[in-house]
């Protein structure tokens, strides 16, 4: 693009999305399904999710997000400071999460049923669950994206979250972990319908709003990111999960290699979705050519 | 006081000098520019060819300054919005954030000198020593603060004096930017906004641009032109016989 | 930090003049920026500051080179500047022995502020075949002026001296507003906009200026004669006329009356492409809201109809009395130091240089004191050449003369070639010898483009690399040798001699920087006093302003002037144009660059990668091109490739493609040459009778989508 040519039109947010900007999707991709984890392993009580939402959060949202700095060696600038903005409390999330919750799992390993084991619950759960949100506020906050100014996003990254955390219940259950597989099922087909309402609802709505906001929507269904929206959402994300999860319903039994496939094309889908909303995020105009 | 700009979009005739200027003021590297140039050409009825000379508007509600987890970004007293590179971690936050995407991310291909691999200039050598950017941070238009304090230490008047003045603003030399004090409502740049009004980018987003743009027409407007003002007599250097 | 010091000089980046102070640090240039103090008032543009890359560019040529291989292979070994002029030397004087000195061209490429040089060798060898691209640029409308005034500049006084500003400005095929083209910077042509009251831009395309202007004639390339005529057609029979002026001052008027009525509005309306009562507003602005100036661009002086339009449009100046008028036209008195060009005019035109210029026989205007470029390839081409040496100063005339694939093939056909340059385009690749030359940061030398009110020093702010010279110093040590009796022991010594009318020495002037004659010193109604002629009045034969010029019915050519098609247009050759059905201009002068210059200036190329294609989005449709596509442009002659850009801006059915461009980052000889160099496509078959300037702004083409971007 050259300098003048600079926009005008349609203009992506890139920083977030385009090359290096891949470990920021995973990054707050990982934040979501590792909270998302970590609720769904309180419910079952399931030191097996809780340990691996541990490792998602500490290690892939942490790590990807501290090599995304341009100077990760300053990050402790950042969590000194929770005052100044979202992206502060967030790292600050992660850093409480990963404290609470490795404390939290050697009280449910040695001192299982304890005040403290509670405690440490409650408290790394609400961690897990900031975690798991702030990411969508930041992206919220963003005035000059209209795509993402909706209070629908954090919402809706909660739930793509909690989806993937069923999802992933379905495969600790399978491996003999200890979670109850049928109400993994159970609850991740819910959470499959109400994301597909979140997404269709979100989208409806960015496309009434507002033109540059209509154009990212476009942009998804028919620009550049169409195939990902179509293949890895919708394909992926929705059809076949709800595919699985309806055969499941009819036939009873389903053979686990087809159920763990359906988990993974829910993870893929979940990764799209953020991709898809970060790779569409577009500025408005600058200034409006008129029509 | 808080330092204000005015773009005159009538006067503007897209020559690069101020993008020229910055880059040279403050040594910047290859792939960044700080302020840039949105061109806008339309048909219809009432063509016009536009140029949007643009810079960062340091926003009184700046966005950036909100979002940046570290304190690098801050607000000054005079109403400029700086970076402070060593605190910076390179969130790029404030890059996202910004509604006018007036922020770069300096990252290591942005900063491969002028000939790569080829020579490093004496110019670019003298730049490192002089003013230093830090690859793996983000930076902006400053509004050429260092030439506001340095001006102002010397009791000269940013926007009258040009060693006070943003190096952009000397250059243009269609005189289509205009620099000074939006508090003083007899600054050069409050009777523009006032009298040509000025009108600042994305009011809806709330942020309170100290950027403004001003347009109209050329010549045989009846109103009184505000800048009709009797031209210094040149001193006639030389002439004999 | 080191020993700071900050050097005052002069830009001429461009054409030139933009005063300079450049920082300098431990012999290190840290910073430039403008010098308030000069008369451009402390302003510069992206080219001029770009030059801090140019300094230390890796690509700069550092040494004298020989070719050793054929010509065109790009084998080349350094050799000592003693064995460089030597060899210029043996071969100029066997040319002068064996053929006269006609044999040998001097060529420059535009105006860079060395032209006094150029003549000046030139003649002191004792010819006048001066190749410039000047009869495409600028010497058209010199020639015409010095009809009318001394010594033929007529400039828009746009600095109130005189206690008025121009009223009404007409921007006539011109962007000096980014172009400061022929002595004229922007920023004084900007300023007074201030005070202006109308503004009419004429123009096929939108300017900046035209939608903030009062009024903007799209007119049809090619056809501005007929609206110059129309107007002073409306001015006349309105009663618009200046007749103090006219019944004074002025030759002829009767017969220009009666020649433009032929020319109605309506008329002029079916030949513009413009609306009558535009006309009709235009005339009556030009003429009422007075004083006024009008600013000629050279679009108009790369037309075959080239010396009529710009005869009508100095009719125009004269029925209105807009001459030598505070806010008119003027020509400025230079300094105390004279004119530069006293230091080329010294030494005479003999007459047997006189006839030894090309094309003198046909292009009697323009082939007076230069020769004609295109016949000089004619004959190249032809065998029959006159020209056997050529001598080449920082010109690339192998892409900027029409019709490209001649002029390749011609200049293979010389017998000895030497081109003098910063780089290794594509006119030094086909060289015998190439010398660098020193960038305006690294020499002393006066500056004056074009005689103005003015004069300004280059003070060295670094030293040359290697061992490039300042072209003056490659033109007097060349000098010394073939005619010592005009050049001079060293540089400072000519430099001297150059400012001793003004009873200065170089070492004075370079502190001085700036001599001008500004303000209250300036001249106007000139012609009112003993200035040209005892008594008041013209210096021309009839002592009055000629509408009626005797001087061109002496040599042959209408003495009134009149409209004549484009040698290629819809009207002309309606044949070609149903399958070349687009109108093609060329020329599209880019803020960022000077001509083929600066592509390799990284700062500068950032602005804009690949030339550009203007097109209507109307017309881009119905050739099945998007904004951004590569397409072809193809005449007669050849095809091209550049970038569309859509831009409602454009008349439809018109394309303006970026002149003068090569890609100096692809491989040589040819440098991307043909790839998108407009003059593929132009002819130099059909030229202006009186200047021999050929259609480079006014052609047919079509435009059609390219596939990709790989070169043919
Ligand atoms: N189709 C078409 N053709 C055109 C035009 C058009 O509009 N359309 N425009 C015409 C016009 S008006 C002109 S003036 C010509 C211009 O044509 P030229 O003046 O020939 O311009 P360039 O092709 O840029 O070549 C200039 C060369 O001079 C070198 N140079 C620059 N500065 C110096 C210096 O100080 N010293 C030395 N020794 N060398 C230097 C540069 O490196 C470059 O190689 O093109 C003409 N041709
Ligand atoms: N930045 C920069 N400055 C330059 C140059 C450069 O390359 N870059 N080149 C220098 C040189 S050598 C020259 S000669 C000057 C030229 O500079 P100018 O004389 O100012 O401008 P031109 O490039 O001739 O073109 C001016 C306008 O003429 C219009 N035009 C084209 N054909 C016609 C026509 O038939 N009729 C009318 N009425 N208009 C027409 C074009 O659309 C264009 O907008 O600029 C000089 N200055
Ligand atoms: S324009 Fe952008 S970078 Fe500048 S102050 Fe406003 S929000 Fe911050
Ligand atoms: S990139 Fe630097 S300046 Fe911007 S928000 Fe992050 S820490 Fe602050
Ligand atoms: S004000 Fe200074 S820093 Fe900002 S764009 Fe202008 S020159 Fe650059
Ligand atoms: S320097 Fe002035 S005229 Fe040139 S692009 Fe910038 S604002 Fe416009
Ligand atoms: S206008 Fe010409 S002289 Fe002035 S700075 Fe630009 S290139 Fe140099
Ligand atoms: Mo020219």
């Amino acid at each position: 693009m050259e300098a003048h040519q600079w926009m005008i039109h349609y203009t992506r947010q890139t920083e977030w999305i385009d090359r290096r900007g891949i470990f920021l999707w995973i990054a707050f991709y990982a934040g979501g399904l590792g909270g998302g984890l970590y609720l769904v392993s309180l419910y079952f009580n399931s030191l097996w999710g809780m340990l691996i939402s541990w490792l998602i959060i500490a290690v892939i949202k942490g790590g990807t997000h501290l090599v995304y700095l341009g100077k990760p060696l300053r990050f402790w600038r950042i969590i000194t400071r929770p005052q100044t903005s979202w992206l502060a409390r967030g790292f600050i999330f992660v850093m409480l999460f990963v404290f609470f919750g490795a404390i939290q799992m050697a009280l449910t390993y040695w001192l299982p049923g304890s005040t403290a084991e509670i405690v440490f619950k409650v408290m790394a759960g609400i961690m897990a669950f900031s975690v798991a949100l702030y990411t969508g506020i930041i992206l919220k906050n963003i005035k000059g994206v209209p795509f993402w100014n909706s209070t629908l996003l954090p919402v809706l990254f909660i739930f793509c979250g909690l989806l993937g955390g069923f999802g992933l219940a379905v495969v600790i259950a399978l491996n003999g972990g200890d979670i109850n597989l049928a109400a993994a099922e159970t609850g991740s087909r819910w959470l499959l319908l109400a994301n597909v309402l979140l997404i269709g609802i979100y989208l409806w709505q960015a496309s009434a709003k507002e033109n540059t906001s209509k154009q990212s929507v476009l942009e998804q269904l028919r620009g550049h990111s169409a195939p990902i929206f179509w293949i890895g959402i919708v394909l992926l994300g929705i059809v076949i999960p709800l595919g699985i999860a309806l055969a499941g319903l009819i036939m009873n039994h389903m053979s686990s290699i087809v159920l763990v496939t359906g988990v993974a094309c829910e993870i893929i889908g979940g990764l799209a979705l953020r991709y898809v909303v970060l790779k569409a995020g577009a500025y408005k105009p600058l200034v409006a050519k008129p029509q | 006081m808080r330092w204000g700009m005015v773009v005159d979009l009538s006067k503007c005739v897209r020559c690069y000098a101020c993008l020229a200027a910055c880059r040279i003021e403050h040594f910047l590297p290859m792939g960044i520019n700080w302020p840039r140039l949105v061109a806008l050409e339309t048909g219809g009825d009432s063509p016009t060819v536009s140029t949007y000379s643009v810079r960062c508007n340091q926003c009184k509600d700046a966005p950036c300054v909100e979002v940046c987890p570290t304190g690098a970004t801050t607000r000054r007293e005079d109403g400029v919005v700086t970076v402070d590179q060593d605190k910076c971690v390179g969130c790029r936050y404030c890059v996202v954030a910004c509604p006018y995407q007036n922020r770069t991310f300096l990252s290591k291909d942005k900063d491969q000198g002028f000939f790569p691999g080829r020579v490093v200039t004496d110019f670019e050598k003298a730049g490192k020593k002089l003013y230093k950017h830090q690859i793996g941070t983000t930076e902006k238009c400053n509004f050429c603060a260092e030439r506001i304090d340095a001006g102002l230490a010397k009791g000269l008047k940013p926007g009258i004096d040009r060693e006070a003045t943003p190096a952009c603003v000397n250059t243009c030399p269609a005189r289509a930017l205009t620099f000074g004090d939006l508090d003083d409502p007899n600054s050069e740049v409050s009777r523009l906004i006032r009298e040509k009004k000025g009108f600042q980018l994305h009011p809806e987003y709330n942020t309170d641009p100290s950027v403004y743009f001003i347009d109209g027409k050329i010549g045989q407007s009846d109103e009184p032109k505000v800048d009709d003002k009797a031209d210094k007599e040149p001193e006639a250097i030389g002439v004999g016989e | 930090m080191g020993e700071r010091k900050v050097i005052k000089t002069t830009c001429k980046g461009c054409h030139g003049g933009c005063g300079v102070l450049a920082t300098v640090e431990d012999g290190v240039i840290v910073h430039i920026e403008g010098n308030p103090e000069a008369p451009t008032l402390g302003t510069m543009c992206s080219k001029g500051l770009s030059s801090i890359q140019h300094v230390n560019h890796p690509d700069r040529l550092l040494y004298p080179l020989k070719r050793t291989g054929e010509r065109g292979e790009g084998k080349w070994q350094r050799i000592s500047w003693d064995e460089a002029l030597d060899t210029i030397e043996q071969k100029m004087k066997d040319s002068i022995a064996k053929h006269g000195p006609s044999s040998i061209a001097v060529s420059q490429g535009t105006g860079r502020g060395y032209n006094e040089y150029t003549h000046r060798f030139a003649r002191s060898i004792g010819t006048a075949n001066i190749i410039t691209p000047g009869y495409i640029c600028h010497s058209p409308r010199l020639g015409l002026y010095g009809l009318v005034t001394g010594y033929g500049r007529l400039y828009c006084d746009y600095h109130g001296w005189g206690g008025e500003y121009p009223k009404t400005q007409i921007s006539w095929a011109k962007q000096l507003e980014i172009s400061s083209a022929d002595g004229e910077m922007a920023v004084w042509f900007l300023n007074s906009l201030k005070h202006v009251k109308n503004l009419i831009v004429v123009d096929p395309r939108e300017t900046a200026l035209s939608s903030r202007a009062t009024l903007w004639l799209q007119i049809r390339p090619g056809t501005d004669a007929a609206l110059a005529l129309a107007m002073i057609n409306v001015i006349i029979s309105e009663g618009l006329i200046d007749k103090e002026f006219i019944e004074k001052w002025t030759y002829g008027f009767d017969k220009l009356a009666e020649r433009v009525k032929e020319y109605t509005p309506e008329k002029a309306a079916e030949i513009t492409w413009l609306k009558a009562e535009d006309i009709k507003k235009a005339a009556r602005l030009f003429a009422i809201d007075t004083p006024g100036c009008i600013q000629i661009g050279s679009s108009l002086e790369r037309q075959a109809n080239c010396g009529q339009t710009l005869r009508a449009i100095i009719c125009l100046l004269g029925v209105t009395g807009n001459i030598e008028r505070p806010g008119s036209m003027i020509s400025w008195v230079p300094p105390d130091t004279g004119q530069r060009e006293d230091f080329f005019t010294e030494i005479p035109i003999t007459d047997e240089m006189r006839k030894g210029i090309v094309g003198s026989d046909q292009y009697k205007m323009g082939a007076a004191r230069t020769a004609h470029s295109d016949t000089v390839i004619k004959q190249l081409l032809n065998g029959n050449s006159v020209i056997k040496v050529w001598f080449s100063v920082g010109g690339q005339q192998i892409l900027h003369l029409a019709n490209t694939k001649e002029v390749m093939e011609a200049l293979k056909n010389l017998e000895f070639l030497v081109h003098v340059d910063q780089f290794m385009g594509p006119m030094a690749e086909i060289a015998d010898i190439v010398l660098p030359a020193a960038h305006w940061l690294e020499i002393d030398d006066i500056f004056d483009m074009h005689p103005r009110f003015m004069i300004e020093a280059h003070n060295r702010v670094v030293d040359p690399p290697g061992e490039a010279w300042q072209d003056s110093k490659i033109f007097n040590e060349v000098g010394k040798r073939l005619a010592p009796k005009y050049w001079f022991e060293n540089v400072e010594k000519m430099l001297d001699y150059q400012l001793k009318k003004g009873n200065m020495t170089w070492k004075d002037f370079s502190k001085k920087v700036v001599h001008a004659r500004m303000g209250k010193d300036q001249i106007y109604y000139k012609y009112k006093t003993d200035y040209w002629r005892k008594g008041g009045g013209f210096p021309t034969p009839t002592g009055k302003m000629e509408l009626y010029s005797t001087v061109l019915e002496n040599l042959g050519y209408d003495p009134l002037p009149h409209f004549q098609e484009p040698g290629e247009s819809p009207v002309s050759t309606p044949e070609l144009a149903k399958e070349y059905p687009l109108i093609l201009t060329t020329g599209y002068r880019q803020p960022f660059y000077f001509l083929s210059q600066y592509r390799n200036i990284p700062w500068l190329r950032s602005f804009q990668k690949d030339p550009v294609m203007q097109i209507h989005p109307d017309t881009a449709k119905e050739c099945g091109i998007e904004d951004g596509d590569w397409a072809w442009i193809e005449s007669p002659r050849g095809k091209i490739k550049q970038k569309a850009r859509l831009f409602p801006g454009i008349l439809p059915g018109v394309v303006m493609a970026t002149a003068n461009c090569f890609y100096p980052e692809s491989p040589g000889p040819l440098h991307g040459l043909l790839k998108s160099n407009p003059n593929v496509l132009t002819s130099n078959n059909h030229c202006d009778p009186m200047y021999g300037s050929p259609d480079l702004t006014c052609l047919l083409c079509k435009v059609y989508k390219a596939e990709d971007d790989k070169e043919e």
